[in-house]
């Protein structure tokens, strides 16, 4: 009986020890886990690829110490109003052109100088980042801060500029975004904008507006991206203007596709506006009624070079 | 009977005494290099989580693909986003053994390899590296040092045509990871 006893114990014993090296390895795996589960929540980078959606200004901010050089082109429209092939659907009748230099001072601040053709724009650009989204979720959402200021530095084609305060506008934004997975981002952005000067005088000199814009990544390194902004302005909104060539306001919109290709971010895109600034887009989209004839092709390069 | 009482004590003894004697770091060291006639990028991570039994002389590691550093953030964003993809594939893991018998007391350093499990972006591969384990104070430190050869395309890990001259097809890649006996953490 004792004899059975002991037996039964030493082969339990063997068992024991057969078994002991893969369960020393499962331990081991147990005791992995539970060390790197406990690591906590990191920042949510790479919401879009580049600090530009279309129009838009996109959440993400230049990198520390890196100089962005970005150069847009946005050409005249397709089909109405100077398009066809007369222009080659727009392209001898570029709109703007923004040459701009950002540079990244850390990773939450950006400043940047830009020009662009339309009234000969000078601007001066800062972003702040105010908030990051982490991956554990504690922080559901980026928030990004923008404001800038243009100087239209034109000759005066009228009476226009008689103050020299009317050749200033500005534009202060705040980006809400939240990527969902890595293939699909989305923001929000409440702007206001203040042009010293309008065109039309019952127009609005402060113009707040809602924008939306997306990104869907269809490779690693390419995706459709898109924006839009509408605009409450009772000016706009109106049928009766006491000036009469009011032109059909319309709310810019924008589809493109991006691909990365190293230091470069090329974009190629279509929008309705003409300007390339969120001063010049916002209140100066105007409409001929066929919203895919005012469609005009654009694009953007970014290239980064590290200080 | 004695006999066999004394035997199975004996038994029961070694057990005890071969009971996995665990050893842990938290700041292990993961570099690499990509050596290309257009540019060299180097990555590092200091806070590589590894385990070590000794008696059985099973090792792993896992490396966070975030915890890499650069000498500038849009490779960091290039790394993470197109090449490891770590959205997907968060963790880099290693899960081998040790196959030499070592005497964990005595100090020394000891050329060694290992063969095991290699998980970088998804990618499941058995390799076996050499490397040296250095015993020092008496046990209570191990130091795992190796060296290997990364080939990309093992892990599909892709490189674009365009920048093809940018990144080299073999990254070498140094590990070093300083081991102390793990201390159960009292739950608070």
């Amino acid at each position: 009986m004792n004899k059975k006893f002991i037996l039964t114990i030493a082969s339990a014993c063997a068992l024991l020890f057969a078994f002991a090296p893969a369960k020393a390895q499962d331990d081991l795996s147990k005791l992995m886990e539970e060390q790197t589960k406990a690591v906590k929540g990191e920042p949510v980078i790479a919401t879009f690829k580049t600090t530009r959606i279309i129009n838009a200004q996109s959440v993400e901010t230049v990198k520390k110490r890196t100089l962005d050089f970005r150069i847009a082109h946005r050409f005249g429209p397709i089909g109405t109003n100077g398009g066809g092939k007369h222009t080659l659907y727009g392209f001898d009748a570029s709109s703007d052109i923004r040459l701009a230099f950002e540079y990244g001072i850390n990773e939450k601040l950006t400043v940047g100088l830009a020009r662009c053709k339309s009234r000969e724009t000078l601007q001066g650009l800062i972003k702040y980042r105010l908030l990051q989204q982490t991956t554990d979720g504690k922080v559901p959402l980026a928030i990004t801060l923008y404001a800038d200021a243009g100087l239209m530095a034109e000759k005066a084609p009228d009476t226009r500029y008689s103050n020299y305060a009317h050749r200033l506008n500005y534009c202060t934004q705040a980006i809400i975004a939240r990527k969902f997975s890595s293939g699909l981002s989305l923001q929000v952005m409440p702007t206001w904008v203040h042009r010293n000067f309008v065109s039309y005088h019952d127009d609005e000199n402060d113009l707040l507006s809602v924008g939306m814009g997306g990104r869907v990544k269809i490779t690693k390194r390419s995706a459709i991206i898109f924006d839009y902004f509408q605009t409450f302005s009772n000016f706009r909104k109106s049928k009766v203007s006491y000036t009469y060539s009011k032109p059909t306001f319309a709310p810019p919109i924008g589809l493109g596709w991006e691909v990365e290709t190293g230091g470069h971010v090329f974009a190629i895109m279509f929008s309705n506006s003409a300007g390339l600034m969120e001063s010049d887009f916002i209140p100066n989209t105007t409409t001929k009624g066929n919203i895919l004839e005012d469609m005009r092709f654009s694009f953007s390069i970014s290239r980064n070079f590290p200080l | 009977m004695k006999k066999n009482i004394l035997l199975l004590l004996l038994l029961a003894a070694s057990i005890v005494g071969a009971k996995a004697q665990i050893y842990m770091a938290k700041n292990g060291e993961i570099s690499f290099h990509s050596d290309s006639p257009l540019e060299d990028i180097d990555g590092k991570s200091k806070t590589i989580m590894s385990l070590f039994n000794t008696s059985s002389r099973d090792m792993m590691f896992t490396a966070k693909i975030k915890s890499f550093d650069f000498k500038d953030q849009l490779m960091k964003e290039h790394f993470n986003e197109n090449y490891l993809e770590s959205d997907k594939f968060p963790d880099a893991t290693y899960k081998g053994k040790v196959n030499e018998t070592i005497d964990f007391t005595k100090d020394g350093a000891y050329p060694v390899t290992t063969t095991g499990k290699m998980n970088i972006h998804g990618v499941e591969r058995d390799i076996t590296e050499k490397g040296t384990l250095t015993i020092s104070g008496g046990g209570k430190n191990i130091l795992i040092h190796c060296e290997m050869m990364v080939r990309l395309a093992d892990y599909k890990i892709e490189i674009p045509k365009l920048v093809v001259t940018n990144i080299a097809e073999v990254i070498a890649v140094k590990v070093d990871i300083p081991f102390v006996p793990y201390v159960k953490e009292e739950k608070k």
